[in-house]
């Protein structure tokens, strides 16, 4: 996970769901309220699962970005 | 016929297969039939050359049918084999999906060809079981996370949150309910935890207020040495507050009057090997618990303490040692307080002795100095009325002389019982040494060294300039008689204020303003056994005939009759200090020296004098000398007499001489009733000893002459020209 000024960066590319939503689990600790975390994924249902995630686990989606193909950008805010 | 696997050829004519080889029929037609490849299989017809229908038409039409039908098979081919492959990309990108699972994958075939047809029904269903897959694994990997989420905010103490029991996935809501299950259970546990820790708290609290509420100092140590409490007298006694210590281990540190690193008492629990190193003056043990008196030095932060300690270990409800507890109090007080209990105890008992002794002695000098004053008297009279040449003359001066050395030891006793008649005037301390000094370094001899180191301050007092002299004087032959080898002899003066609290102070000395006398010496000094004899009469350890005893009596009573106070400091071998207190006055007008008296001889006259005295031979030998010398005498037996003589007299008597003490009425008395009538008539008190009233009355002492029996002739002589001369 990588990590910029005001947000942390998860690379999920690669990764067959329902990885990405148990990768996002696992550093969910790490995260302090109001953190922002931007997450890549290019499974084909990277989209669903963080959103599904996202309303289950009470974290804000902020944005979700297709970059074309499966690859996609979502902006979770914990 | 199946040739190389493969089915032959079928006449386009017909439905009979070649009899011929592929490769020799067909190669010919092909070459017509440009645009085909020969390898194809699916393009591969045949036209039978034994065929009977190419023999029976043989003609161009035929040809050209079978070229049209050719072109058809053709066009029909080419046809099938787009829609084949069409549905193969369709099928090729299905399995694709299907391979990266997507479940939305569905084969729908655009061709529609009969190759493929049978495979859109499987692979739609195996993409249906996949979407199923898919989707129940992923509900399955959010319920962990919706539970792994909840079962970080139960780890951190936030025990209302719910894990949800509403997942599909029958597992993942059974572990929803099982963590709730087990929440509810912690929660329960939690719940009763923290109102144990709670109940704990409180009755840790209410230990901790029990504690220090205990006065005395009070430490409690777990089973890890460790200290656990530490109340606040502790604290006050040892300047650590509770915080600095607790949980620590080294609390030897913390316990500083000690003045150095050293076990406890309650380290010696278990095992006494070491006790005796530390000063423990008492230890007993008493069950489990163990009882100490130390006494701890004074070092350069506390004072010297006597501690009172008790030390006991702390058990379980399984009998276990879990710690102990140990108690410090501090008795230094009780103890200086029982030791000047003692000291007044010993000084109210010797107070006592010596009072008891002193009114015996008192008694005795009174009768003796009525007979003293009849021998002097009456020895006086016949040394007046003999010849200077007469043979009798040397006796009778002997009988003087000794009188007066048995009046002398009378006056001793009477200063030692405090009976005698004080003038007080106003005396300076430091005045009255300085007028004594020339004689007393005359008296000291070569060997002795006396020094005066007198105080910078005016030390006034109230009191009898000559009782005082006598005070140092016997103090400092007391002093020089100690020095026979010579020495140092030093008398200083002070002054200061007694609190009550001061350590210098005899425990007995009341709070007040004092001049201090000391009179100190180098000599042999006074055994600790025989210190509290030195002031009763007739003591003393000089040689027989060195010493009357009665020195310090004379000193002791005198410094009593003046509401002083002494103490004697003496270590053997080393010397003696006597220190004396007098009560300080601001201010007076200082006496510095005694009127003379003149030689009695000189003081006649011819005035009326009334004597009023019940002891008939002191009052014949006080007439006879009066009118020896030249006096007129009025006799009365006592008080009451001579009041009716003098109202019987018209005021012709200008001069009384009254006993203090006499039957039916005293001279306290007479002269009161005298004085109604004549006021201005003079009086001289005499006395063997001042009884109470005059002594409580001491302003009369001031007013009026007193004459101490017995009574020297020269004395009576100047004392009664002097009252009747207005002086």
């Amino acid at each position: 996970m990588q990590s910029s000024q005001n947000r942390r960066v998860l690379d999920a590319t690669g990764l067959k769901c329902p990885q990405p939503v148990l990768k996002l689990s696992v550093i969910s600790p790490d995260m302090k309220p109001g953190e922002l975390l931007e997450i890549i994924g290019d499974c084909p249902t990277f989209e669903k699962d963080i959103t599904a995630w996202c309303l289950r686990l009470k974290k804000t989606l902020l944005s979700m970005r297709d970059d074309g193909g499966y690859r996609k950008h979502a902006l979770i805010r914990f | 016929m199946v040739e190389n696997g493969m089915p032959p050829p079928k006449c386009i004519l017909s439905d009979q297969y070649s009899a011929h080889s592929a490769a020799e029929r067909i190669q010919p037609l092909q070459a017509r039939c440009a645009g085909i490849p020969p390898s194809d299989p699916i393009r591969l017809y045949s036209l039978c050359l034994d065929c009977d229908l190419l023999h029976r038409h043989g003609d161009r039409a035929l040809f050209a049918q079978i070229a049209s039908r050719l072109a058809e098979c053709h066009a029909e081919t080419v046809s099938r084999r787009s829609k084949v492959k069409a549905d193969c990309a369709a099928v090729q990108q299905m399995l694709e999906l299907l391979s990266i699972g997507d479940p939305d994958a569905r084969l729908v075939l655009p061709g529609d060809s009969d190759v493929f047809r049978p495979l859109v029904p499987l692979l739609n269903q195996v993409a249906d079981f996949t979407k199923d897959l898919i989707e129940e694994s992923h509900e399955t990997a959010i319920g962990l996370c919706e539970h792994y989420e909840t079962l970080l905010l139960l780890a951190g103490g936030n025990l209302s949150v719910r894990a949800s029991i509403n997942s599909p996935v029958e597992l993942i809501a059974k572990l929803g309910e099982l963590i709730n299950s087990q929440s509810n259970t912690f929660l329960d546990v939690i719940k009763r935890q923290r109102t144990q820790e709670h109940e704990l708290q409180s009755l840790n609290q209410q230990l901790q207020s029990i504690i220090d509420f205990l006065p005395d100092a009070t430490f409690v140590i777990d089973a890890e040495q460790r200290v656990i409490a530490w109340n606040k007298a502790l604290e006050e006694m040892t300047g650590h507050v509770k915080e600095t210590v607790l949980n620590k281990g080294d609390f030897a540190y913390a316990i500083p009057f000690y003045g150095l690193r050293r076990p406890a008492l309650i380290n010696f629990i278990d095992n006494e090997e070491g006790l005796s190193d530390f000063n423990y003056k008492y230890f007993k043990r008493q069950g489990n618990s163990i009882i100490a008196e130390s006494f701890i030095p004074a070092n350069n932060r506390f004072d010297d303490r006597h501690l009172w300690i008790a030390a006991s270990p702390l058990y379980d409800l399984d009998g276990q040692k879990i710690g102990a507890i140990e108690s410090i109090r501090d008795i230094s007080d009780y103890k200086r307080i029982g030791h000047e209990k003692e000291l007044l105890r010993e000084q109210l008992y010797h107070a006592q002795k010596l009072d008891s002794i002193g009114q015996l002695a008192g008694g005795i000098a009174h009768e003796f100095n009525n007979i003293l004053a009849a021998i002097l008297g009456y020895a006086s009279l016949i040394e007046t009325r003999l010849d200077s040449g007469s043979p009798h003359l040397p006796a009778v001066r002997r009988i003087i002389s000794s009188a007066e050395k048995a009046a002398s030891l009378t006056r001793g006793m009477l200063a030692f019982s405090r009976k005698q008649n004080l003038s007080v005037k106003t005396v300076d301390l430091n005045l009255l040494i300085s007028d004594m000094m020339e004689m007393l370094c005359r008296l000291a001899g070569e060997d002795i060294s006396v020094e005066f180191d007198p105080s910078l301050q005016d030390l006034l007092l109230q009191a009898d300039h000559g009782q005082l002299q006598q005070v140092v004087l016997n103090l400092y032959n007391n002093a020089r008689d100690a020095m026979p080898d010579g020495g140092f002899l030093n008398i200083s003066t002070g002054a200061g204020t007694f609190t009550g609290q001061d350590p210098e102070a005899p425990p007995w000395i009341p709070a007040g303003s004092y001049v201090k006398l000391t009179v100190s010496d180098t000599g042999s000094g006074i055994e600790p056994e025989l210190v509290e004899r030195i002031f009763d009469p007739f003591f003393t350890t000089k040689e027989v005939g060195k010493g009357t005893g009665l020195g310090l009596s004379i000193v002791f009573g005198i410094v009593q009759q003046h509401n002083g106070y002494i103490k004697v400091t003496s270590r053997p071998g080393e010397g003696t200090a006597f220190s004396i207190w007098f009560p300080k006055v601001e201010s007076g007008r200082v006496k510095t020296a005694e009127q003379a008296i003149c030689p009695w001889r000189q003081n006649r006259g011819s005035e009326t004098i009334l004597v009023g005295e019940d002891n008939d031979d002191v009052r014949e030998m006080i007439v006879e000398l009066l009118r020896d010398l030249g006096y007129h005498i009025v006799e009365a037996r006592d008080g009451s007499e001579a009041v009716s003589i003098i109202k019987q007299s018209g005021g012709t008597i200008d001069l009384l001489l009254l006993d203090v003490i006499m039957p039916r009425m005293n001279g306290q008395e007479a002269l009161a009733a005298i004085h109604q009538t004549y006021p201005q008539i003079p009086c001289i008190f005499l006395s063997g000893y001042s009884d109470d009233i005059l002594q409580q009355k001491g302003k009369l002492a001031g007013e009026f002459v007193h004459l101490s029996k017995p009574i020297l002739p020269e004395m009576l002589a100047a004392a009664v020209r002097s009252a009747l001369d207005g002086h």
